[in-house]
């Protein structure tokens, strides 16, 4: 009698135990296959949530209204091709709007990131279309030189014809061309050497470019072709001889 | 347990409390985990398609974003018309009217120029003309009326088409003015429903959908319209329906039509999240992007489905211009 008590009791028991476990393994089972999916759609949802953010400020753009505009462009564009379309309207953007900005995108050209860098000097290349710009020339050409001693930008491709083609020989530039050429990880380093040479024809950068070869710099071989601008045609193809068939 | 049981020697199973309480956690865990496996079962089957859906929304996204090709499915939005484009814009300086016979003369002389395009801009003259009856006197505006609708029989599809769209353009702005016309214009919009040129007949379906329930007497030969499949006009008679008669939804018709990919169906897909609950349109648009096995059409349906989540998202600002 008290026996068949402890049985239905220890019954009961197995019952909840069973009820318990079951529940636990099915819930295990489940999760392990749902875990790879709910990561899966919260990180799509999040890319679906900066894609539509994108699209409809693709969408509502209508130029540059305010200061805020400016920076949520500079910050939130994106891909390259949709900020470089809007950058070309800031040549157009009111009075207040331009004069309010043309100077903080000038401090932007000294920032640590380089997209803002980047995105700041395609915004001031715009900006000198407008005649409103005459008046931050000088400063425009300080910050250039600010520019030039951080690590290179998409933009110097333009930007470093266009010092050479203005014959700009302002002290900082020249400075921040020099820190640029002797950068063995920049790409530039070659170019920034070029104009270099021709914004001060006492710079020497033979030696440089010597140099460059010999560490095998991203752009060796195309200095290789510019060699006799810059020192004796027998030396250059010396050099030209020596590397040309090294890989 | 009794004297009697324990003088037998037999245990009798007694229920009490604790018993009752033993069962009923035993019915928790039993319902619990029932309710928990069929929520995982759900979200099982559910999450593959939210994935599907969402992958066809970041790609057609991205390829809006980059300003690449939308696809061979092209809106067809421009055929419904809004009030906004109806009126003249601040920038138009609209002349003052005398009399509505100085309307005519003007109208014939631009009827007149047969001279082909792309020197003939008669089209772009007429609307100008007909413009100026926006903003003309009571006592020029009333005789003007009849004058317009009689262009609405007029051989030319031009004349007719912009005929109609100033009608329209009258109805939203200058309603109570259009009072006394309205019967005869619903006549005029009824014949303008077999018009040899769908645009006309597009534009005079939704003059009567603005004009509503006093557009009755065109009710039957809508319904005509909106029953046959192969009508382009079909979804726009519906939605004037809708409007004229209480009893009737448009939205089942609509979605037939996109069901049965019908005459003009792209439209009906496309104007459906503007007369449906957000969600319930989300819902649909969801089932036929993953019903459809033609990438054009899922590319379509996602293209509308992330338009109408961007709208939840950003509710209160402009739209593109």
């Amino acid at each position: 009698m008290i026996g068949n008590r402890y049985i239905l009791r220890g019954l009961a028991v197995v019952l909840l135990l069973v009820l318990a476990i079951g529940w636990g393994m099915d819930r295990i089972g489940w999760q392990r296959s749902l875990g790879p999916l709910e990561t899966e759609v919260t990180a799509k949802r999040q890319e679906l949530d900066v894609l539509q953010a994108r699209m409809h400020q693709k969408e509502t753009f209508d130029g540059f209204d305010s200061v805020e505009e400016v920076f949520s462009v500079i910050e939130n564009t994106y891909p390259e091709r949709v900020f470089e379309r809007q950058a070309q309207q800031f040549d157009a953007a009111d009075d207040a709007v331009f004069h309010a900005m043309v100077p903080q995108l000038i401090d932007m050209l000294d920032h640590n990131d380089p997209e803002k860098r980047q995105r700041a000097w395609r915004l001031l290349q715009n900006a000198r279309e407008s005649p409103r710009f005459e008046r931050y020339e000088a400063d425009y050409l300080s910050g250039l030189a600010k520019l030039l001693q951080h690590h290179s930008i998409v933009g110097f491709n333009k930007l470093l014809p266009w010092l050479r083609d203005e014959g700009i020989d302002n002290q900082e530039i020249l400075a921040g061309l020099h820190s640029r050429m002797m950068d063995d990880e920049d790409p530039f380093a070659p170019y920034a050497a070029y104009v270099l040479a021709a914004l001060d024809p006492s710079v020497d950068i033979a030696p440089r470019l010597e140099e460059m070869i010999e560490q095998k710099h991203s752009q060796w071989r195309a200095i290789l072709h510019r060699l006799p601008g810059y020192m004796p045609q027998e030396k250059a193809d010396a050099l030209f001889e020596q590397y040309q068939d090294y890989r | 347990m009794s004297e009697a049981d324990q003088r037998s020697g037999r245990w009798k199973f007694q229920f009490g409390l604790g018993w009752a309480a033993y069962w009923v956690l035993v019915c928790g865990l039993v319902l619990g985990w029932y309710r928990d496996h069929m929520q995982a079962a759900n979200d099982l089957s559910r999450l593959p398609t939210e994935i599907v859906v969402m992958n066809q929304q970041i790609a057609v996204l991205t390829r809006q974003i980059e300003g690449l090709s939308q696809g061979t499915i092209y809106s067809r939005m421009s055929q419904r018309v809004r009030p906004e484009h109806l009126a003249p814009n601040a920038n138009y300086k609209v002349h003052s009217l005398e009399s509505a016979d100085q309307l005519r003369q003007s109208l014939e002389r631009i009827r007149k120029d047969t001279r082909p395009l792309p020197f003939n801009h008669s089209e772009v003259f007429f609307r100008l003309h007909l413009f100026q009856l926006y903003k003309s006197p009571e006592e020029v505006f009333q005789p003007a009326v009849p004058l317009v609708i009689g262009y609405l029989e007029a051989p030319e599809a031009m004349v007719r088409r912009e005929s109609t769209r100033l009608l329209h353009g009258l109805v939203l702005h200058r309603r109570i003015h259009m009072q006394q016309h309205i019967p005869v214009l619903t006549d005029a919009l009824t014949r303008r429903l077999s018009d040899p040129d769908d645009r006309v007949r597009i534009e005079a379906a939704q003059v009567l959908e603005s004009i509503g329930v006093e557009a009755g007497s065109a009710a039957a030969r809508l319904n005509e319209i909106a029953a046959d499949d192969d009508d382009e006009v079909a979804v726009f008679a519906a939605l004037a329906i809708d409007a004229i008669d209480p009893q009737y939804h448009a939205v089942p018709r609509l979605q037939e039509l996109v069901e049965t990919r019908a005459a003009n169906w792209e439209f009906a897909a496309e104007w459906l999240p503007e007369i449906m609950l957000p969600s319930d349109a989300e819902q649909y648009l969801e089932t036929q992007l993953m019903q459809t096995k033609i990438p054009e059409e899922g590319y379509f349906f996602a293209r509308i489905l992330s338009q109408l989540k961007r709208r939840q998202m950003f509710p209160d600002e402009k739209e593109a211009p």
